[in-house]
């Protein structure tokens, strides 16, 4: 980590500013921790690092002077395919556990027992349940709504191996028929999670080809039973996402209000908590505040910018530095992503920091038992909590520092608004121009950016480097997760965007489309389609390009790229884009080069049996070439012009 | 004078020392990409290790080097810059000599290349101003790079703890019965008191 001094053109002036701050203020920060642990653990960084049973800790000299293999004989290959099924797992039962919540949710609603919540799009209820054969006609709302959450609820529960109802319903032949052929297709989440658990403890699965194989079923766990019913539902209960221009970045904390900051996944909590910050402003009035100002930060704020127009605050990286502005009266968290640095870093700034999910705790925090039954009442608890810690905040007299920095971005763009926007042009066949303008080369591909902030790749802006590459190149860029934050504060969200950065061809695209949907610009070149469960979006609108050609999603030319990707989940997400057949671009490199077999397995012998591939690639320069490369290929594949 | 020194007491044998020497000493530098180099780039230190303690040897760089001493075509030389022992690979015969000479057995003989191998003391990591790899990776601080000289100082100043609590034992045991040393810590007391 010599690259401090490497400042970048995007690097966000709040971010220096209130870096300084916490310095001042004594306050450890994510980078200074980071420092610390360099170098990271060489085994572990190669995947070839073992502690499932307690032979070990085991590690395979990747040199070949010392240990070979562990001390129960696992090989490397094996060694590191268990450890990448076990993040697979962890990637998919954190979004799994995300759509259950909701399929119960959705069940509460039907059944009365959730006051608070209520079905909110009706008409994409209706079509689910139609995919799903839930009859619907003649039936009231809810009756139908507690048979789609059946659906949801018996997926979870499958004993019998037969498909999930999610799979059958929500793709489409062609994919299916391709899954089927590869073993890919799954039955139950619990049962795949339990599996791959029980298989790569202690004495059971040696076969690296099997362990993989496994993977890419976790992958697609984790965008049936995960992504896709975490967004499906979402979209019924809270609504489909519309575009939003808002603001982002530190500048959406206000002086001289309560400030309270929702941060985690689920907008199960958030959303209550953004309707009790407007219905108890008369409070917050009576305590000396404007009002109660609620900002989204992490996927949180994907979810409530995208449906309600909250403020986009930041990213995951950024949280620390939000509590160390001063004046954020209470961090409510939900689930995942949230640092345990977090709460200590709160309590020197009087922030009250809450967390609401019986299994995400923190001795440091106020813990509120949410639950969907008295969602109202834990909510206005919530923000009882911000209007008091903004009374003692105040008469603490505690130093506070918003960065004066913002920037505006066009969110909110799921395929239903897309499609509607695309309709300006062509009402009858509303891709048309999308597929039309890739057929002749005036878009070369889209790439979907996806994933985290990583400390370790923030410094060089790798993110905004790579968007800017591949923009140059004309190729369209749609992104989810806290990869938009990046991108929204680099100003990436906008059709100034699109005259900055995006080459001849795309700009004259987004431009002809821009007008007709009379956005008074150019369409974005970076399209904002949610959070980190909306990776469904992203699949269901390359599932519709490629079922109007005719073709495989993996002959598209299409790329993943997770460019800063931390968690789990990214690499479960990954999994199930190498099961659709796309490359997944990834940095930092994932834990598998300890292991010959899985090295040519991902690079190698997967792209020739489904068109799935991993490219790995830590500079923006290598990512876009690579990626470059591989778009052009598939152009080339389907004969299409080069551009 | 720096040199990398070692507490064992510190060592949990995490081998990250011995990874990092070896990507320190591959052909691209970076492990991603040594560990598909042919032959493999080689660790120059090695974790050893007794019920109870680890610890990271490697070579001391001794000012009167036996293996220099001992070599009997010249191949080793003391580079005076970063003042280490280094070996020049193209004159070595592969005599074995270094080897058993070594008190530490900090000098190996590579079987691939036919060569006597060891601790370069990272002279180009030096001569770029980092510090040695093995240090520098190290997660515990068990191996350091410091001055010989500070290392020397705190060590006198750690003796002079443990024999003033050796003696207060022994005045202790001693006190009350006139004994010479019992007599000696009195009088010390008092003088302290002026």
């Amino acid at each position: 980590m010599d690259k401090t001094n490497d400042r970048t053109v995007y690097a966000n002036p709040g971010d220096i500013e209130l870096t300084r701050k916490a310095a001042d203020d004594n306050v450890e920060l994510v980078a200074d921790r980071l420092r610390k642990m360099m170098p990271e653990c060489g085994f572990g960084e190669l995947g070839t690092c073992c502690v499932m049973c307690y032979m070990g800790p085991c590690r395979i000299d990747p040199f070949g002077l010392g240990a070979r293999t562990g001390v129960c004989g696992a090989t490397p290959d094996v060694i590191v395919a268990r450890n990448f099924l076990r993040s697979a797992t962890g990637g998919a039962a954190s979004h799994a556990g995300h759509a259950r919540e909701l399929a119960i949710l959705l069940l509460e609603i039907a059944e009365g027992k959730a006051p608070g919540y209520k079905v909110r799009e009706e008409g994409k209820l209706l079509s689910l349940a139609g995919k799903l054969g839930v009859p619907v006609d003649g039936r009231p709302v809810d009756a139908v709504a507690g048979d789609v959450a059946r659906k949801a609820l018996e997926d979870f529960g499958r004993q019998d191996g037969k498909p999930m109802n999610w799979i059958r319903a929500r793709s489409s032949r062609i994919e299916y028929a391709k899954w089927e052929k590869l073993g890919l297709i799954v039955s139950n989440p619990h049962n795949e999670i339990e599996t791959a658990m029980h298989r790569t403890s202690m004495g059971n699965d040696a076969d690296p080809l099997n362990l993989w194989v496994a993977t890419l079923r976790m992958g697609m766990v984790d965008n049936f039973a995960g992504l896709m019913l975490a967004t499906d539902l979402s979209d019924i209960i809270f609504g489909i996402p519309t575009p939003k221009v808002v603001t982002a970045n530190y500048s959406v904390l206000k002086e001289g209000e309560v400030n309270i900051a929702c941060h985690g996944h689920n907008p199960i909590l958030a959303s209550k908590v953004a309707e009790w910050a407007d219905r108890l402003e008369g409070e917050a009035k009576a305590a000396g505040a404007g009002r109660v100002n609620v900002v989204g930060i992490c996927c949180i704020g994907n979810e409530l910018v995208m449906r309600y127009g909250v403020p986009y605050a930041g990213h995951e990286a950024q949280t620390e530095l939000f509590l160390a502005t001063g004046a954020i009266d209470a961090m409510v968290v939900d689930m995942q992503c949230i640092m345990p640095s977090l709460p200590v870093i709160a309590k020197c700034y009087k922030t009250r920091f809450i967390t609401t999910v019986p299994f995400v705790r923190h001795p440091e925090a106020i813990h509120v038992d949410f639950n969907t039954g008295a969602a109202d009442e834990r909510a206005q608890e919530i923000v009882r909590h911000g209007i008091a810690a903004y009374k003692e905040r105040k008469a603490a007299g505690i130093r506070t520092r918003i960065p004066d920095v913002s920037s505006k971005a066009l969110t909110g763009i799921s395929v239903e608004t897309l499609v509607s926007v695309l309709s300006t042009v062509d009402a009858k066949d509303p891709l048309k121009p999308v597929i039309d303008a890739i057929a002749a080369g005036e878009i070369l591909g889209a790439v979907g950016m996806v994933g985290c902030p990583n400390p370790k790749l923030r410094d060089g802006a790798m993110t905004e480097k790579m968007a800017e590459g591949l923009l140059r190149n004309n190729v369209l860029i749609v992104t989810t997760g806290c990869v938009n934050h990046i991108l929204a504060q680099g100003g990436f969200l906008t059709s100034e965007a699109t005259e900055r950065y995006a080459g001849p061809r795309l700009k004259k695209v987004l431009t002809a489309i821009g007008q007709a949907a009379g956005l008074g610009g150019p369409l974005p070149p970076v399209l904002h389609m949610g959070s980190c469960v909306d990776n469904s979006r992203i699949y269901d609108l390359l599932a519709a390009l490629a079922g109007k050609l005719g073709v495989e999603i993996s002959q598209l030319p299409v790329a993943g790229s997770a460019p800063e990707f931390i968690t789990e989940k990214a690499i479960s997400i990954g999994s199930f884009f190498l099961a659709a057949g796309i490359l997944v671009h990834l940095a930092p490199a994932p834990r598998v080069f300890g292991s010959p077999f899985a090295v040519s397995l991902l690079t190698e012998k997967l792209p020739a049996l489904n068109g799935g591939k991993v490219l790995v690639a830590a500079t923006p320069e290598a990512a876009v070439s690579g990626i470059l490369a591989h778009l052009r290929e598939k152009r080339q594949a389907l004969g299409l012009a080069q551009a | 004078m720096r040199r990398v020194v070692y507490d064992p007491l510190k060592c949990t044998a995490c081998k990250t020392c011995e990874l990092q020497c070896s990507v320190a000493h591959s052909r691209s530098g970076d492990l991603l990409a040594a560990i598909f180099e042919s032959p493999p780039p080689l660790p120059r230190l090695s974790v050893a290790w007794t019920p109870g303690v680890n610890v990271p040897v490697k070579c001391a760089h001794c000012e009167t080097a036996p293996c220099l001493l001992g070599c009997p075509v010249g191949a080793i030389r003391r580079e005076g810059k970063s003042d280490s022992v280094l070996i020049d690979e193209d004159r070595c015969i592969g005599c074995f000599s270094c080897v058993l000479l070594c008190p530490y057995g900090a000098v190996r003989l590579s079987f691939d290349r036919k060569r006597a191998y060891k601790c370069d003391g990272c002279a180009d990591r030096i001569s770029e101003g980092l510090e040695p790899a093995c240090s520098f990776s190290c997660p515990t601080g068990a191996l350091a790079w410091r001055e010989v000289e500070e290392v020397a100082r705190e060590k006198t100043a750690l003796t002079a703890v443990r024999d003033a609590a050796a003696l207060a034992r022994g005045g202790e045991i001693a006190a009350g019965e006139g004994s010479p040393l019992g007599t000696i810590l009195k009088m010390r007391e008092e003088m302290a008191r002026g």
